[in-house]
């Protein structure tokens, strides 16, 4: 359904005067570096990293809501990069996007019904009595019920969960086969964020869907998705399936991301290796492997190479020299 | 070490009198680690702020209860007295360094002013401690980076510093409000095995603020879980996370995926947080529980121990 080719977004870094009168080589924020992967059809990837990984970028360059440095993706054999504007319209009618924050997605002047009915509106999906009808459709099946008593109300009426419901039913409108969910439950409060991720997954097997997730939660990505990509300094260090990654992850950094995530039981209060230091700058990343900055077992090796994304069976990709 | 009886802190806002915190009973022992766990809404803020004195008065006002310092009521103390007690006694970190530290004054000298506030120290004694702070909460070549601005430090290091900040006197009593939210898990792995290192190291006692149930996991010994503005179920933390009583507990516990749990069906508690400025009657949580019956809507469940050290406000536990 969706391949990413080595796909690079470098953002300008603003340079001083005096720095650029003096012809200094302009400074890049590497924000995404080189990411290939791809999801099939009917299928979750889920991609976490820490802030700075580049995962948010990566959704918006697959929206193409910005544009690439270099790269493809691939949305059903077409490049996205390639389409024109007429052609990009209607590949967004199966692409939609779901928002990390409830109260920015939605635009406070409209009322539910112009936010839900706008895509049909857009897309020439419907019109007049049929488009009334399917936009109380969609939020009944978000769990807006009955959808009669909330859709003429305006998103400041509505609770987190609520709002979140309602960018859930806008972006299902035009019927999207290909959903990315840009941390769709990090802004909401615990007793929420179950209800939301069982609704996504109901809503995947009612609709079909293939989800692109996006989240810093490694516990919410284990039970949503069938693949995870772990990211780190605007590269995949590791890709696997999900059972086959909390089975045997092999990179070292996946290893401190699962160990970091504290669990609801103080028996399993263990004394762990921690990862020391902080993720290095994206604008001069560490040369050769990444992550080598903060890895205990690292080589001259990895200083000077930079290690590849390779296959080391069932599927299980990594990016280590310990590795291959 | 802090006794806490029937806090009541009410907001009176145009829209109505908000109950934020209703009557809490609360106790911290001498090196203990108490975990206050609540979502948006359930008071474990204002809590953590009416001990602090530091409720912004109009529109807030602590109209009942007792906050009781080693015997000594914070509540009946003059702003002067609570200056003293404050920083010294009493040390509160946030949640949002950014916030909470001032842009425009280095960091090093933000931790040496607290220090010069309550020790009779000099200026240049200060700043010597303020390094060791500075080392103590592990910043790398503090001495250099104490003369760094706020916007110049990471938010993990940020974070650092108003822990720094918070010990430099060692306190008895460490209020952390939801120290790591603003940070990623590694970070965030980072700053719990500090806190857990200098509270052996200093011995004081904390009351963790956050909505993370695996946190307290990590860290707490005893725990108490606060909806909308009430104290539903306290214990120690093996009994709240592995056998708890009251139902929100167990639903928050059911609904939260965990990493060793896989893909099994996560359970919901339905509806939403309620509107505080009209909660429900009698158990505040009725309208979303399960198990809620006709007791549960007309009155409002008291804290009852149900064995040794473990209270529950539920009807349906009786």
């Amino acid at each position: 359904m969706l391949q990413v080719r080595d796909l690079v977004k470098h953002f300008p870094v603003e340079t001083s005067f005096l720095s650029r009168v003096r012809g200094g080589e302009k400074d890049v924020v590497h924000a995404v570096d080189g990411v290939s992967f791809s999801i099939r059809r009917g299928e979750t990837l889920g991609l976490v990293g820490e802030t700075g990984s580049g995962k948010t970028t990566i959704a918006r360059l697959i929206m193409r809501l910005i544009d690439r440095t270099s790269g493809e993706v691939v949305f059903e054999g077409k490049d996205v990069f390639s389409l024109d504007k007429k052609e990009l319209h209607s590949t967004r009618r199966d692409m939609q996007i779901i928002f990390q924050d409830p109260f920015a997605s939605l635009n406070p002047r409209m009322t539910v019904r112009e936010i839900v009915e706008l895509p049909l509106q857009v897309h020439g999906i419907a019109e007049g009595d049929e488009k009334r009808k399917i936009a109380l459709d969609l939020l009944e099946k978000v769990g807006l019920s009955p959808a009669q008593r909330f859709i003429d109300r305006y998103p400041h009426e509505f609770s987190g969960g609520q709002r979140q419901r309602i960018g859930i039913a806008r972006a299902l409108a035009s019927k999207p086969k290909f959903v990315v969910a840009d941390e769709p439950v990090s802004a909401l409060d615990m007793s929420i964020r179950s209800q939301i991720l069982n609704l996504m997954q109901d809503l995947r097997t009612e609709f079909g869907l293939t989800y692109l997730l996006i989240a810093h939660d490694l516990s919410v990505v284990r039970y949503m998705s069938d693949w995870i990509g772990v990211l780190y300094l605007g590269k995949i260090v590791e890709l696997a399936r999900c059972e086959d990654f909390f089975l045997s992850p092999q990179h070292t950094y996946s290893k401190a991301l699962i160990a970091a995530i504290p669990v609801p039981d103080p028996t399993l209060r263990v004394q762990k290796t921690r990862l020391k230091g902080e993720m290095p700058s994206p604008i001069h990343p560490p040369k050769g492997c990444r992550f080598h900055t903060r890895c205990p077992f690292f080589t001259p090796e990895c200083r000077d190479n930079e290690p590849q994304l390779v296959d080391i069976g069932r599927d299980h990709m990594v990016a280590c020299h310990r590795n291959s | 070490m802090l006794r806490i009886r029937g806090l009541k802190t009410y907001f009176f806002t145009s829209s109505g009198v908000v109950n934020a915190v209703d009557g809490v009973d609360l106790d911290i022992g001498k090196g203990e680690t108490v975990g206050l766990v609540g979502e948006s809404g359930s008071g474990k803020t204002v809590t953590a702020l009416s001990i602090m004195r530091l409720i912004p008065q109009p529109p807030g006002r602590i109209v009942h209860g007792e906050v009781l310092l080693e015997g000594d009521d914070l509540l009946k103390k003059t702003e002067h007295e609570m200056r003293k007690i404050r920083g010294d006694r009493v040390a509160m970190s946030f949640q949002d360094p950014m916030t909470y530290l001032n842009p425009v004054i280095r960091v090093g000298d933000q931790i040496a002013e607290a220090i010069m506030l309550h020790q009779q120290a000099s200026r240049s004694e200060a700043v010597k401690k303020a390094v060791d702070a500075m080392e103590m909460v592990q910043i790398p070549s503090a001495a250099d980076r104490a003369r760094e601005y706020p916007h110049q430090l990471s938010g993990g290091m940020r974070q650092r510093i108003l822990i720094a900040i918070a010990i430099c006197c060692n306190p008895d009593l460490l209020i952390a409000d939801e120290p790591t939210t603003a940070l990623d898990v590694i970070t965030q792995d980072q700053i719990l095995e500090l806190m857990r290192d200098l509270k052996n190291r200093i011995g004081s006692s904390l009351l963790l603020i956050t909505h993370d149930l695996g946190i307290v996991g990590e860290l707490a010994d005893h725990v108490a879980v606060m909806y909308a503005g009430n104290l539903l179920e306290y214990g120690d933390v093996n009994t709240i996370l592995r056998r708890p009583r009251h139902p929100y507990t167990s639903g928050l516990l059911e609904s939260t995926p965990r990493i060793d749990w896989g893909k099994r069906r996560l359970k919901m508690i339905p509806g939403t947080i309620p509107d505080m400025v009209h909660p429900p009657a009698g158990c505040r949580f009725h309208p979303r529980c399960a198990q809620a019956k006709a007791s549960c809507v007309s009155e409002q469940p008291k804290l009852i121990e149900i064995e040794a050290g473990h209270m529950v406000a539920c009807h349906t536990t009786k």
